[in-house]
Parts: C-alpha cells; sequence; structure tokens
C-alpha cells in the first residue's frame, strides 16, 4: 500500500524517518531535500534552528477494513465533541473537523 | 464570605496569593523584541529555580536532549530556542504557583491552555494579528479558574461538579455558583498584575457570548482558538465537549472553517511538540 503523508512535530522525530517535503531555512534556502533519510544531527539541526514540524513518510500497515473502522470512530468522536446546542459557526466548525478526521484516518 | 461573590470580593482575595514573579513581567517586556538573546534571558531565569527546573528538564527531553546532557540553563536555550523558552517559563511561574490541587485539575489547565496558545497563535497569524500576544493570551486565558478556585476550592469543586453532571459550558456553572465567571476574574487579575493591556483584555472577553460585547480582536482571537483547541480535542480529556462558538466573533474575523483546516495537521504536531518540551 502507498505512503502516507503526516505532519509531525520535530521534537517527536525518530532518526530513519523519510522527509516527504523539503525542510527549508528561514531564507528560504533548501536545508534537506524531500525524500531525506533523518539522522539524529538532521534532527538537531532541524530544533536548533526553530524547525517545529515536517512532513514525513509513514508505511501504510493496516488493511481496508480496518481503515474503515478507524475513519468511523474518528467520526464518531467528533460528533461526541460536538454534542449539545449548536449555531452557524459551530455547525461550520464541526464539518470542518469531521471531514479533517476522515482525511487524516483514511 | 460565601459564593455568590462579586469580582471586587474575588480581588481581594488574590491580595493573599503570591505575588507575579518578576520573571513574568521581565519575558512579557521582551515580547516582540526580535534582539532577546540566551545572555539576556538566562540572566533573569537564573533567579528562578522553578524554571530553572523545568527547563533544564525540557532541555533533556525526547528528540532535543538525544545527543547529551543538558546541565547550564544557557546551553538549554540555545537548544531549545527563545520561543519555547518564554512557554516554559511563563506557564511555570504561573500555573505552578497556583499549586492548586485536586479536585482541580492543574495539568488539565495547562495542557489546555497550551493548546489554546497555540490555536490563538495559528489564528493570529492568519487574522494579521501579533502572534506573540495571541500566543500569551492563549496561555494565560483561563487563569482566573486557578483564582477562584483559590478563593474558595469547595465553591468552585460545585461549578466542577455542576460542568460534568450537567454537561454544560464552564462559564455557565461559575455564573450559576459563584455569580462570577473565570473570564471576566482573569482579566481584573491579568490588569492588577499589570500584564499588557491586550492580554488582559482578551483574557476578559473570551467567552464573548452576544453582541453587546465590544468589538476586541485579540478577544475574538482567543474565542475561536478556545473552541477550536476542544474541536480538535488538545489535551480535553473524556468528558470534553466543544463550547459555544460565537457566530458575531466569527463573522468579525472572517473565519472560514474549510481554509482554516489546512493548519489543523500544523497545529497537532505543535501541540504534541509542546507536551514533549512542557513534559505534560
Amino acid at each position: 500500500m502507498a505512503d502516507r503523508t503526516v505532519c509531525v512535530s520535530t521534537l517527536s522525530l525518530k532518526p530513519g524517518a523519510r522527509l516527504a517535503q523539503a525542510v527549508r531555512r528561514a531564507d528560504g534556502g533548501l536545508l534537506l531535500a524531500a525524500g531525506t533519510e533523518i539522522d539524529i544531527d538532521n534532527v538537531q539541526q532541524m530544533i536548533q534552528r526553530g524547525i517545529e514540524v515536517v512532513h514525513v513518510l509513514q508505511e501504510e500497515t493496516r488493511d481496508a477494513a480496518q481503515i474503515e473502522r478507524d475513519v468511523a470512530a474518528a467520526v464518531e468522536r467528533v460528533a461526541q465533541l460536538f454534542r449539545g446546542a449548536s449555531s452557524d459557526a459551530r455547525n461550520e466548525l464541526a464539518a470542518a473537523v469531521t471531514d479533517y478526521r476522515r482525511r487524516a484516518a483514511s | 464570605m460565601t459564593a455568590p461573590y462579586t469580582i471586587e470580593q474575588v480581588l481581594a482575595r488574590a491580595a493573599a496569593l503570591p505575588a507575579l514573579p518578576q520573571i513574568v513581567a521581565r519575558i512579557l517586556d521582551m515580547l516582540g523584541d526580535d534582539e532577546v538573546n540566551a545572555e539576556a534571558l538566562s540572566k533573569h531565569i537564573i533567579s528562578d529555580p522553578a524554571v530553572v527546573v523545568r527547563l533544564l528538564a525540557a532541555a533533556n527531553a525526547g528528540a532535543v536532549g538525544a545527543s547529551g546532557r543538558v546541565d547550564s540553563v544557557r546551553q538549554a536555550i540555545m537548544l531549545l530556542g527563545v520561543s519555547r523558552v518564554r512557554d516554559i517559563t511563563l506557564a511555570t511561574a504561573i500555573i505552578d504557583r497556583f499549586n492548586a490541587k485536586p479536585p482541580f485539575d492543574a495539568r488539565r489547565l495547562w495542557l489546555h491552555s497550551v493548546g489554546v496558545a497555540i490555536c490563538a497563535q495559528e489564528v493570529a497569524r492568519i487574522a494579521g494579528l501579533n502572534v506573540d500576544v495571541a500566543y500569551t493570551a492563549g496561555l494565560l486565558h483561563d487563569v482566573g479558574q486557578l483564582l477562584l478556585f483559590a478563593v474558595d476550592p469547595e465553591a468552585y469543586a460545585r461549578v466542577l461538579t455542576l460542568r460534568a453532571e450537567g454537561d454544560i459550558d464552564i462559564v455557565d456553572a461559575e455564573r450559576e455558583q459563584l455569580g462570577v465567571d473565570h473570564a471576566r476574574v482573569g482579566g481584573e487579575l491579568a490588569r492588577l498584575w499589570k500584564l499588557p493591556e491586550a492580554v488582559a483584555d482578551a483574557i476578559a472577553a473570551h467567552h464573548v457570548t452576544d453582541d453587546s460585547e465590544p468589538e476586541n480582536e485579540m478577544a475574538d482571537a482567543v474565542h475561536v482558538a478556545e473552541v477550536l483547541s476542544h474541536a480538535l480535542n488538545l489535551g480535553g480529556g473524556e468528558g470534553a465537549r466543544v463550547p459555544r462558538l460565537s457566530d458575531l466573533s466569527c463573522a468579525r474575523m472572517g473565519i472560514d472553517w474549510r481554509q482554516l483546516a489546512v493548519h489543523f495537521p500544523l497545529i497537532e504536531a505543535r501541540f504534541i511538540g509542546a507536551r514533549i518540551t512542557l513534559g505534560l
């Protein structure tokens, strides 16, 4: 199955993770190219440069049935959080979060 | 003195609390100052042992400390960066000092505050507001809860029970049980502590409920950020529920949730980073 791209904190990065997107310095110059397998020095370098998050590739190990269960659970959790009286803005937020969770879980 | 209280009565009791540590005022003075360096920051921080302990713990946590033990404040600041150090200092100096005991869950409040601070920063960035003020206001937005609990722990325990059993917003439970709410009280406490006016105003008005509230962009940002943090369940716990969201605040800020959703992964990743840094 194809890898998924996930956004992670540099503080939680493990050496061996592969970058899904290039990491750039504050001035826009390239620090690490997409596809780089990062080591501990890369992690330290990014933290010291104040880079808080990066996009890495995550191997998809779930089967279709598991993905379906994960999506259903994520959507159910959002509905639980949004229980009770609502307003237009709150309904719009609920829809945006539901959509986001559905995409993130699938 | 028993509930219901007036804001004046609550603030009169605030005088008995430990004074706002000097380090907070100094850190707040540095907000928005690009010239702040590790040297200046460490000079202030070493005067506060509680902050030093937290800072060193953060510097030795997770990936940051992976390449060797960090045992000096200066080294910790170099590793963590000025903005992370500011966050740790503010949170430690204020939330830890109240020393709130169960049933008040200070850890949960801190976690929630960090989540709101991160959301406030993103919301402010999109709206073109000062991101540092937004972060600080987010981090301190519920300081009034700590004060209300300190003033009358038994009455506040009833507030917490009422909220849980009635599944209602905390401000509604506070108003019913105490006659005051943590937003108003927190705003006044911030003024008493001489925190920046914009921070105090945002704290006071972050539970916007209707159009009788004067327009305050930063308060709108913190209000929206708090609701968003609940929606993303940033440290909300089992019984979490998304509170009321003001249509007016969203309209005033021109919030488009579909567009803002692009930033949700970033917000969640930053929250995880903050948890690691703060040991939460």
